[in-house]
Parts: C-alpha cells; structure tokens; sequence
C-alpha cells in the first residue's frame, strides 16, 4: 500500500525532489512520547516522559546512559535507538582509550550523523526511525543536540522531540531567553513544565512516568532517581497548566476509555478521541474485537465532532477499506471520500486543518501505526 | 597419526614469544640469531632495529610551563651522519613534542601526527588536542607497534599545557608510558636526570632557570656521550603557546681533555 509510486525504496526520488522514505522515518520520531531537552550556562538536561506498554507493564526506558558526560533520550523506534547508543558508547569508549579524555560532544554527534545518513543514500538499507536528544558537557561547556532520521543533527538551546511536542516547543521558544541565567532547578521546572504541555488533561506527570537526566561540570550524567525525581516535580506541583492540554488526547499511559472500548459499539467518538479512533471502530465493527486506538500517530490530537465524517459516509469508508489491513488516519479519507459528495463537503475538513498547525496533508496518507512487533518509546 | 605432527621434534610453544631467558625477541636481536630463529616474519627484520638514530631528548617543568632541549645529530651507527635533525617539534599551540631513536620512525609518526592535526582543524570546532591526549595515544600506537614484534624505536617526550598546568609525559618503544616533572631518555637517563631531579628539589624552577638547567644538561651530555652534537634545539611551552628557539651552538672547550685518563 503506496502513496504513490516513488516511495518503495529509499534511493528513489520523487518528481518533487523528495525522499518519502526518509520522510516517513521522520514520521516515526513522532510516535514516540514526547522529551525535552535545555542547557544553561552549566548544565544539559533531558526530561522525558515515559510510556507503559499495558497497564501491567513496567514504563519504557527513555534516557539511555553513553558516558559520564553524555547521555541521550530517544523518540521512535527503540531497537534502532539501542543500536545507536551502543555505537555511541563504544565510540566513547574507545576515545577514552585512545586519548584518555572524554569524546568531545560535537565530534559525536558528527559521527552518529555520518552513520545515520548512510542508510538514507543505500538502496539496501532503511533510515532509521529513531529521534535523539543528546545532553552533553564539554570543555566548551553544556550542549543539547538533536538527531532525526533524515540524518540531520542540531546544536540547540532547548529541543523537544516526539508525540505533540509541539506545545513544548512553543513553551520552549516562548521562554528561550531565559533559560541562560537559570539555576538548576528552575532549568528543570522549565523542563517539566514544557513537557507537561505535551500531556492530556487527565495525565500528570509522576515519579513514575518522567525520566530526569542532568549533566554538568564535576556531575557526571545522573539520571535520576526516585527522591530527586519527587523533588523536581514539586517545583512544578499544583501550578495551573496551561490550555495546550485540552487539545491533546491520552497516549501517555492507559487512557480509561481505553478498555471499555472494546466493548463499546462505534460510535461518534468524543472530543477526547482522535479521528483515527472513529475509523478504527469502523473496521471493528462486526469482525474481531481490536484493541482501540488511542491516537494515530499523525499529529491528530484533536478531534472535535463536527469533524467526523457522516455515518453513510462511514459506510462507504468501510466498504473501502475492507480491503486493506492497515488503518488510515480519517483526515486524509475526508480528503479522498468528500469530493465524491459535493453537497455535504463543508464544515468537515476545515476544523482539521486549523486544529493542527504542523499538520501537512501530504504526509497524512497512511498510519504511521509501527510495523507489527516494533516498540516505540 | 600425521595429524600429531613430529612427536620427536615437537613444535615451540608458541612463535614470537620470548625465548626462554630472553625478555624480547625482537628479530634483529642477538636472542634470536641461528638457524633455529629465523621465522616467517623475518621479511621485516629491517624495520626492528633502529639505523639513523639521535640520542638523549631532555624536557622539564617549570611553574608555568615547560622546557624540551635535544642535539640535531643523526648517528649512523657511530658515524655521526647528519647534522641537521630537527627533533623538537610544535604540535599546535598547547603541545610540544621531542624525540630521541630511529629518525626515520620519527619521521614516520610525525606525519601521522601532523595529519591528526591538520584533520582536527578541518573539523573547526575550536576544541585542540591536549597533551595527555597525545601522550595516551602514543602509548597505544607505540605498544600496539612493539605486539605486533615491529617496534618503532623511538623515545618521546610529550610537554604541553593540560587545562593550564604543565604537563610533561614520556613513552619509549614498548609504550611504557609515565609522567615527571623532570624527564631524560637514552644515555640522558643517566646523567641528566640526577642533575635535573636535582635542580628541581631545590625550589620551583622559573622559565628562565629552567632553560639555563636544560643547557648545563645539554653541555655535560655533550661531554660524555659520544653520539651527541653541539647544535641543539630548546623549545618552550607555555599557557602563550609553544616557541622553539632557533638551534643553538654549544661553547665547548676540550682544553683538559688531556688531563682525563681512560683506565
């Protein structure tokens, strides 16, 4: 199942100039749950919200340790991130050996770009799918840089990667002034803060689900534990959050409409629901209970009501798709399906496009649901 | 039984390794003359021993820095062949390097060394490399050299600045590695170490007296062993950065060379 026909394989260009392969990989960064990463003048920190892959399930490790000076927190697919980290460890170590001084930060990242961008030129290879925020000190002080699948790396001042981090981002860039002359523990609240503009309104963060990595000069990386993690997020208990919440729906943690779901017939899904959802509970329909989705993966936290497509529309979804066992993202079916009915084309897709700013159709064609078995965190 | 081999004439234990009494055995090496010796590996038997060779490479701390001094002969066995030998060298702005053994081994690491150098600047980060760092990894190549039974034969002596304290580091050819404030290789080992450790026992040296204890050392080596020269380089290392005075001509008088008398 093709967008088109220039995406089966990476060294295949489309007319446009662009390699979908390597646009879908940077697709997978974002199924990933969110993390942030700033500096001030002294210290580098990752902040990273971690996932449960059921209820019984213990949470996913985000920040990975690489040396005393650098540690990375990831947004993707985990394997290809371990792959990474080990690489990048070894690469750490080995500089130890051989020069008997930490690796310089900067030089590490060049060399993980190198690795990375490979597999974008190889016909038989695959980008990886895999974000990283890399947090590291130097003699030329703190550094927060980020990777993506397309090979790119940046030296930021704060950076946030994954799953709606783009509330983050704006929390970030809103703030970016004043992070310089922070201490600590106000970079670390900034952190969280960001971070927390990332979650749904009935998830906050807790001990169990964010990850704190800090690194700075004579501290070595510390990620860290329970009693620091407490600490931390008492800086920013009991603050009023601010309304990028509402928009967002749950992926972190077990959303409680999450089981009943299974149960449930479809139905117009609420406010709190994905577009998606409303199409994966069209294909449950009459076949074998799946478990429901709670997001697509597109960026679609939202969806208001009126944004769902007519129930005899619906049907004409369903018969379609029928034929195909991936799922798509219901934004782009109300692009492909409307047209077909010229006279209730209004008030459907509109709200879609507004209600997500980062949000370009192009690239809303398939699920970027993870292929069977692979783990993203 | 072919695949016992010959039970009466049994293969070593292993190839390469020391024979039994002799601590190396490098081919080349009277340890492993005869017929008995001669392995597989013998088609570099030329690079094991050194041919043109320097001597004593001297180097001490100061407060704010370091000296490095050595005579610029090239000796052919005894002969003293060439007398224009560069041996203490920049590295970049926060290194100094000196060099005493095989010239050409010398020269065959500068090269690799100056290239890490320049392929560090190409990068352009600003970062430099650091004098441990370069004392680390001349231990690595020099012992990875020696277990590979291909020494390079040579003594270096690492000064710099790390993290603005001096830094003053030697490895020889087996990358036995160690850091000093007073170092003295080849023959210098000897008779400039005592006169150096001396010196610097007396007090913190100054950049001054510690280039005038470097020339006295100079001078006395001069006498005594008979591979040295008269012209020789001393080089500087300070937070400022690295200068190498122009090679200096010792003042030698062997007015009472009559009076000493070999018994």
């Amino acid at each position: 199942m093709f967008r088109n026909q220039y995406d089966s394989d990476v060294t295949v260009w489309s007319p446009q100039g662009r390699l979908h392969q390597v646009e879908y990989a940077m697709e997978a960064v974002k199924l990933g749950s969110a993390t942030v990463g700033l500096k001030n003048k002294e210290f580098a920190v990752l902040i990273a919200l971690k996932r449960a892959v059921s209820e019984l399930s213990a949470y996913q490790k985000k920040i990975i340790h690489i040396d005393e000076h650098i540690g990375i927190s990831i947004s993707g697919l985990t394997a290809d991130a371990r792959m990474l980290s080990r690489y990048m460890r070894t690469e750490c170590l080995n500089y130890r050996y051989s020069h008997d001084a930490p690796m310089p930060v900067g030089r590490l990242i060049s060399m993980i770009g190198n690795k990375m961008q490979i597999c974008t030129q190889r016909y038989d290879k695959r980008p990886l799918g895999v974000g990283l925020l890399v947090a590291g000190y130097d003699d030329q002080g703190p550094h927060i840089y980020q990777t993506c699948p397309s090979a790119n790396f940046f030296d930021c001042r704060a950076m946030a990667i994954g799953a709606r981090s783009q509330s983050a981002r704006t929390y970030l860039e809103k703030h970016l002034n004043t992070f310089l002359d922070c201490d600590l523990h106000e970079l670390v609240a900034h952190g969280l803060r960001a971070l927390r503009d990332t979650l749904p309104n009935e998830v906050d963060l807790n001990t169990k689900n964010v990850s704190i990595a800090i690194v700075g000069p004579k501290t070595p990386l510390r990620i860290s534990d329970e009693a620091e993690l407490t600490q931390f997020l008492g800086l920013v208990e009991g603050e009023e959050r601010r309304g990028g919440g509402a928009s967002a729906t749950g992926d972190a943690g077990p959303a409680p409409e999450g089981e009943a779901g299974d149960e449930r017939e479809p139905q117009p899904a609420g406010p709190a629901t994905c577009p998606c959802y409303g199409v994966v509970n069209v294909k449950r329909r009459g076949t074998v209970p799946r478990r429901p989705l709670r997001r697509c993966g597109h960026g679609h936290g939202v969806s208001a009501s009126d944004r769902l497509l007519p129930a005899d529309i619906l049907e004409a979804v369903e018969e379609v798709l029928k034929n195909y066992t991936t799922f798509v993202c219901l934004a782009v079916i109300a692009d492909c399906v409307l047209p077909f009915f010229p006279s209730r084309n209004k008030g459907l897709v509109g709200g879609e496009k507004s209600s997500s700013g980062d949000h370009e159709p192009e690239d809303e064609a398939l699920s970027g649901l993870p292929p069977g078995g692979l783990t993203t965190s | 039984m072919a695949f016992m081999g010959d039970m009466m004439n049994p293969a070593p234990f292993w190839q390469n390794g020391p024979a039994p009494g002799a601590f190396y055995n490098f081919p080349g090496n009277s340890a492993s003359f005869g017929p008995g010796s001669h392995t597989v590996q013998e088609f570099k038997a030329h690079s094991a021993s050194p041919i043109t060779t320097t001597t004593t490479v001297i180097g001490v701390k100061f407060d704010k820095g370091c000296v490095i001094a050595a005579d610029m002969l090239g000796s052919y066995g005894s002969l003293a062949r060439f007398r224009d030998c560069p041996r203490v060298t920049k590295v970049n702005d926060l290194i100094l390097l000196g060099n005493g053994g095989d010239y050409a081994d010398y020269q065959y690491l500068k090269s690799i060394i100056d290239q890490k150098i320049i392929d560090e600047q190409c990068i352009g980060d600003g970062l430099q490399l650091k004098p441990r760092s370069l004392h680390c990894w001349l231990t690595r190549v020099l012992y990875n050299k020696r277990s590979k039974m291909d020494p390079l034969w040579s003594n270096y002596i690492v000064a710099g600045i790390q993290d603005g304290e001096p830094f003053l580091g030697t490895v020889d050819k087996l990358g036995t590695a160690y850091e000093d404030a007073a170092i003295a290789t080849g023959l210098g080992a000897y008779m400039a170490t005592p006169l150096l450790r001396d010196a610097a026992d007396k007090g913190p040296l100054d950049q001054e007296s510690a280039k005038a204890l470097v020339r006295k050392c100079m001078e006395v080596l001069f006498y005594r062993d008979a591979r040295s020269f008269w012209r020789y380089q001393l080089g500087v290392v300070t937070a400022a950065g690295v200068t190498i005075d122009e090679p200096t001509d010792l003042k030698h008088d062997w007015s009472l060379a009559h009076m000493i008398e070999m018994v």
